[in-house]
């Protein structure tokens, strides 16, 4: 595998990772962790899950040196 | 519990000293680079995004809109992720083009100075509200915890303190365009501050009010209502409208675009940033709940804006109270300070410099560092202005998020700088304006209208938004959309102009516009500095002349019209660095014009496609990736052909030059491509040129000199066609053969032939004529017996005496047809000094009559395998050659050491020396400079013989009237140290 199929690939890492933040953050779906009853740390906890997210995509892409 | 007013500023101007200390041991190196520029500094550096209303005003912002307050943040985490796709490229054009704010790109990309002034302006009118919330949040927090009305003079101190350290933290340098790693470093020192004492409040919070986890639970389980009013508002709140103000603000507020890009030193800290920053944001935001229910539940006798300090007033904990006063501090100090810097140089570039550009006589580099700290000053003191004019009851958010909807109306253009080449600086400037329109009538107005400003004419000019919707929602939505559409399609019934597309290329990089090609008409750097030095004075126009020659490698004697093109195009990146792109484009196009009618075509293009291949290499993806892959395969098969090709294009530039090339000719491959063939060193420009302008496709065995050295090339050539034009010449490939090798092996091959053929003559003759001879000899000595005549014994005498001289003749005949030797041994190991000393000995009883000085200087003994026999004969050849050239009383030297298992054996001679046309024929047979009664010419040819035969090698230096000096380097050797004491001695000598 070349560095443009790594490159893209981990673009298309990123965007999709986005998109479940989207979708956790940005979308209806929001409501339902934000519904009465929820414990008040979830929302940090879900915002922690999207940031760990973030953190290994970038690890994958610092180890294909991109 | 009270604090003295005094105290407390005394306290924050400590502060901001040690703040101005950090910044100050950064940039002297105490504080170590790898700490400055490590990624979690760079990605604290962000945390300047979390300003007063962070640190206090959430807490408020959660009290009125719940869980709405995270969104402000989480914005900014989604942002951040699309770091590679978004922030990434935005860096990049502003590294590359030397763009120091969203001003500065947003007009180059639109080629519009209007541009620049329009976005200047309105980040102006967007910002005084954020800088007159950090004002109010100082001075607010100042009277709660003084207790008495804080003065107007203290806010104006405050204001002017920070301006002072405004200019010491970043203009204190000449150029803008430098970085700045002291404040990057202060800056993540004031986040750190921020963290810390916003967790102490927290921690205080859960731990000493609510007495750990176990009390908040029971609290909040006897109070459910204070949980639901956390997420009721975000099921009917401006959730989503928030999350994209943020996402805007994350990188398009001046502050964040300062800190993410220009102060930016590698792109990689922005990968580690995209995770650390938020996480960063999230500890900051951790205990805001918490600190409002302890806020709630102790009565804090502040409003919700100020429990991180009312929480702190209840109780013994003056400390605490301290530490979340600096970090209030902290937070408004770096946001006024990285955001008036941010904003200055906007002015300046975009603002001041087209209004009132200076006199050449005048230090530029003077002017506008005086004017980047003026307009410190007058950017602070207009935000306090606001600040004066605002009514108290103003919330901490409302007044950021004003500025929030502000920004965001640079979001369609960054949209078409990134992803649209087909947007046009029309489409932008009327988008712009009527965001920034919609903006001003639906927020900035009714601000206005609620602080009492306007009267009755604001009040009919204010929308604001109805009673059952959402302002920020109402305000973002319809800007944006307004905006938006007219950018759109606007855009699409306008053209872009050249420049624009030109623009929009470098941005976007989905396709490749090739340059002009246009040749600057001033025709060395020297010029350059004179042209420029019309409009930016002399100093001036020499330091960005020189620093452009540095950043490219270049000398000040560059004439090459290439090179001139490229110094131009960094002189004008420079430019922008320093007075914005417009302006810089303006004066490079004005002082250093170019010659539309002259073009570099061909080589400057292939270059220039070669090197955004090369910037891009990692963006092809599918078929593009399999054909770069392909074109780098050829290119490297090109590279280290062991053939020497040279492209030529049509203009007979050089295009291609491979790694072969350089070693045959020693020219360089950067130096040779993109010039004419005629302008190539000598040799090779008469070379390449004869072998462009012949009728030969093929020249054989050339021979030229190159360095002072003979040496031989074979020539191909083959006709190019232009592979986008059939039938049109496309320039002239040339293959070089470096034969040198082959030619000496030849020569040397033909050296050993003709001696081979002089040997098996000389055997022949010298058998037919010892015969005879002998008989003559023994005749003679008969009759000299049988005799008693004196003049018949005289005769006979004389006849023996001839056939003997004709009998070594036949015998040296005899010893170079068998190699030197007449007896040959099996090589051994043998003590080199001996052998010389042996000679020695033999020359001495041949030459005794000639007084000449032999010294063997060999200061350790040197062990040698070799044919002992064969060995001492070279030595008595060439000490013979070396006592016949000298006079009485000269000095022959042989000297011996060892280099790398070889014995290097050199005999000196102060004789009368030879020419170098002697000197190519010295070892051929029968080459002599003595008299025909003294030599025969044959003594060097036996000893290169024996040498080679030995796998040595010999070589000779000498000019007419210095001596002679031959070095012999014999295989083998080694120092045979604990055999025999070091040799060295002298011997008088008698030649013959």
């Amino acid at each position: 595998m070349g560095p443009g199929s790594d490159n893209g690939n981990s673009l298309n890492l990123v965007l999709v990772t986005f998109i479940v933040a989207v979708f956790l953050f940005a979308s209806p779906f929001h409501l339902l962790w934000m519904a009465p009853g929820t414990p008040w740390y979830v929302p940090y906890l879900i915002w922690l899950g999207v940031i760990i997210m973030t953190g290994i995509v970038q690890y994958w892409r610092g180890r294909h040196g991109l | 519990m009270g604090f003295e007013l005094g105290h407390l500023f005394f306290a924050a101007v400590v502060y901001l000293l040690v703040l101005f200390f950090i910044a100050y041991a950064t940039e002297q190196g105490w504080i170590p680079q790898r700490v400055a520029r490590h990624p979690v500094t760079y990605a604290l550096s962000l945390g300047v995004y979390a300003t007063s209303w962070t640190f206090y005003g959430s807490v408020g912002f959660a009290q009125s809109q719940g869980f709405n307050f995270l969104s402000i943040y989480i914005g900014v985490t989604l942002a951040f992720m699309l770091a590679p796709v978004l922030l990434a490229p935005i860096l990049r054009i502003a590294r590359d083009y030397q763009l120091t704010s969203l001003a500065d790109v947003l007009s180059f990309r639109y080629r519009s100075q209007t541009a620049g002034v329009l976005v200047t302006l309105f980040m102006l009118l967007g910002t005084f509200p954020y800088i007159a919330l950090q004002i109010l949040a100082v001075t607010e927090s100042l009277q709660i915890l003084t207790q008495e009305a804080t003065p107007q003079v203290l806010a104006l101190g405050f204001c002017v303190t920070l301006t002072l350290f405004a200019i010491l933290f970043g203009a204190r340098h000449i150029s803008p365009r430098e970085k700045h790693e002291g404040l990057v470093v202060a800056i993540a020192f004031e986040s750190v501050i921020k963290l810390v004492a916003l967790c102490a409040v927290g921690v205080f919070a859960l731990f000493g009010v609510f007495g750990g986890f176990g009390g908040l639970g029971d609290w909040l389980a006897v109070h459910p209502q204070a949980l639901e009013a956390l997420y009721r508002p975000v099921r009917e709140g401006p959730w989503t409208t928030l999350l994209l103000l943020s996402f805007c603000a994350a990188f398009l507020l001046p502050r964040q675009f300062h800190m993410a890009f220009t102060e930016n030193i590698d792109e990689r800290s922005l990968w580690s940033a995209s995770w650390i920053f938020p996480l960063f944001l999230l500890l900051l935001n951790l205990f805001i709940p918490v600190i409002l229910w302890a806020g709630a539940r102790l009565g804090a006798p502040t409003t919700a804006d100020f429990y991180v300090l009312g929480i702190t007033l209840n109780g013994d904990n003056r400390a605490l109270t301290a530490l979340a006063f600096i970090g209030g501090i902290s937070a408004a100090s770096a946001m006024m300070i990285v955001t008036s810097l941010a904003l200055a140089t906007m002015c300046l570039n975009h603002l001041v410099l087209p209004a009132s550009y200076p006199d050449p006589d005048v230090n530029l580099y003077k002017w506008l560092l005086w004017g980047r700290r003026t307009l410190i000053a007058v950017i602070i003191l207009a935000g306090y202005g606001f600040y004066l004019v605002l009514a108290r009851n103003q919330g901490l958010v409302q007044l950021g998020l004003i500025s929030f909807v502000a920004v965001a109306q640079f979001l369609p253009g960054v949209f078409g700088l990134l992803f649209w080449p087909r947007a046009t600086r029309a489409g932008f400037i009327s988008g712009l304006l009527a965001g920034g329109l919609v903006w001003t009538l639906t927020l900035l107005f009714p601000l206005l209208e609620s602080s009492g400003i306007g009267g009755e004419l604001l009040s009919m000019l204010s929308m604001p938004a109805g009673r059952d919707q959402d302002p920020w929602t109402y305000s973002t939505l319809s800007s944006l959309a307004v905006n938006g559409l007219l950018f759109l399609s606007v855009s699409l019934l306008t053209r872009p102009s050249d420049e624009e597309q030109e623009a929009a290329a470098a941005c976007c990089r989905t396709t490749f516009t090739l340059p002009d090609g246009a040749i600057p008409t001033a025709s060395s750097p020297r010029e350059f500095k004179e042209r420029l030095a019309r409009i930016l004075g002399e100093q001036a126009a020499d330091f960005e002349v020189d620093q452009a020659l540095r950043d490219l490698g270049m000398d000040y004697d560059e004439r090459r019209s290439r090179a001139l093109r490229q110094l131009r195009e960094r002189i004008e990146r420079n430019l922008s660095g320093l007075m914005g792109p417009m302006l810089a484009r303006m004066i490079v196009d004005e002082r250093l014009q170019t010659d539309s009618g002259a073009r570099t075509a061909l080589a400057d293009n292939i270059r220039f496609i070669e090197e955004r291949i090369e910037h891009s290499q990692t963006r092809f993806e599918g078929a593009a990736a399999e054909l770069d892959r392909l074109r780098r395969y050829h290119q490297q098969t090109l590279r280290d052909l062991p053939l020497g090709v040279c492209g030529l294009g049509p203009d007979r530039q050089v295009l291609t030059w491979n790694l072969a090339m350089e070693m045959i000719s020693g020219v360089d491959r950067g130096q040779s491509r993109g010039i004419t063939v005629d302008q190539l060193p000598a040799p090779w420009s008469q070379l390449l040129l004869s072998c462009v302008e012949g009728s030969e496709q093929h020249l054989h065995k050339i021979e030229t000199a190159v360095n002072g050295r003979r040496r031989w090339f074979n020539f191909h050539k083959a006709a190019l066609e232009d592979p986008t034009a059939p039938g049109v010449a496309g320039g002239v490939v040339i293959l070089v053969e470096d034969l040198t090798d082959l030619q000496n092996l030849e020569s040397e091959l033909a050296h050993s032939e003709r001696l081979a053929s002089i040997g098996r003559l000389a055997a022949g003759v010298a058998h037919e004529i010892g015969n005879p001879v002998t008989g003559i000899a023994c005749l003679a000595q008969n009759l000299e017996s049988e005799t008693e005549d004196n003049d018949v014994r005289a005769t006979s005498q004389q006849i023996i005496d001839q056939t003997t001289r004709i009998s070594e003749i036949v015998q040296t005949l005899v010893g170079f047809s068998h190699g030197g030797s007449f007896a040959s041994e099996r090589p051994q190991m043998l003590l080199l000094t001996e052998c010389i000393q042996e000679a020695v000995d033999l020359v001495h009883l041949s030459h005794g009559a000639q007084q000449v000085n032999i010294t063997i200087d060999c200061p350790q003994p040197i062990l040698l395998t070799a044919d002992r026999t064969r060995l001492i004969q070279v030595f008595v050849n060439l000490l013979t050659n070396a006592c016949d050239a000298s006079l009485a009383g000269d000095t022959v030297t042989v000297e011996a050491r060892l280099a790398d298992g070889n014995a290097i054996i050199e005999v000196t001679d102060m004789g009368e020396g030879m020419a170098q046309d002697l000197l190519d024929q010295v070892f051929e047979p029968f080459v002599t400079t003595k008299g025909p009664r003294h030599g025969t010419g044959l003594g060097l040819s036996v000893v290169y013989r024996i040498v080679q035969d030995h796998g040595g090698s010999i070589s000779i230096d000498s000019q007419p009237g210095d001596g002679t000096q031959v070095m012999l380097t014999l295989p083998g050797a080694e120092y045979a140290e604990a055999l025999v004491p070091p040799a060295s001695a002298q011997s008088p000598g008698a030649s013959s």
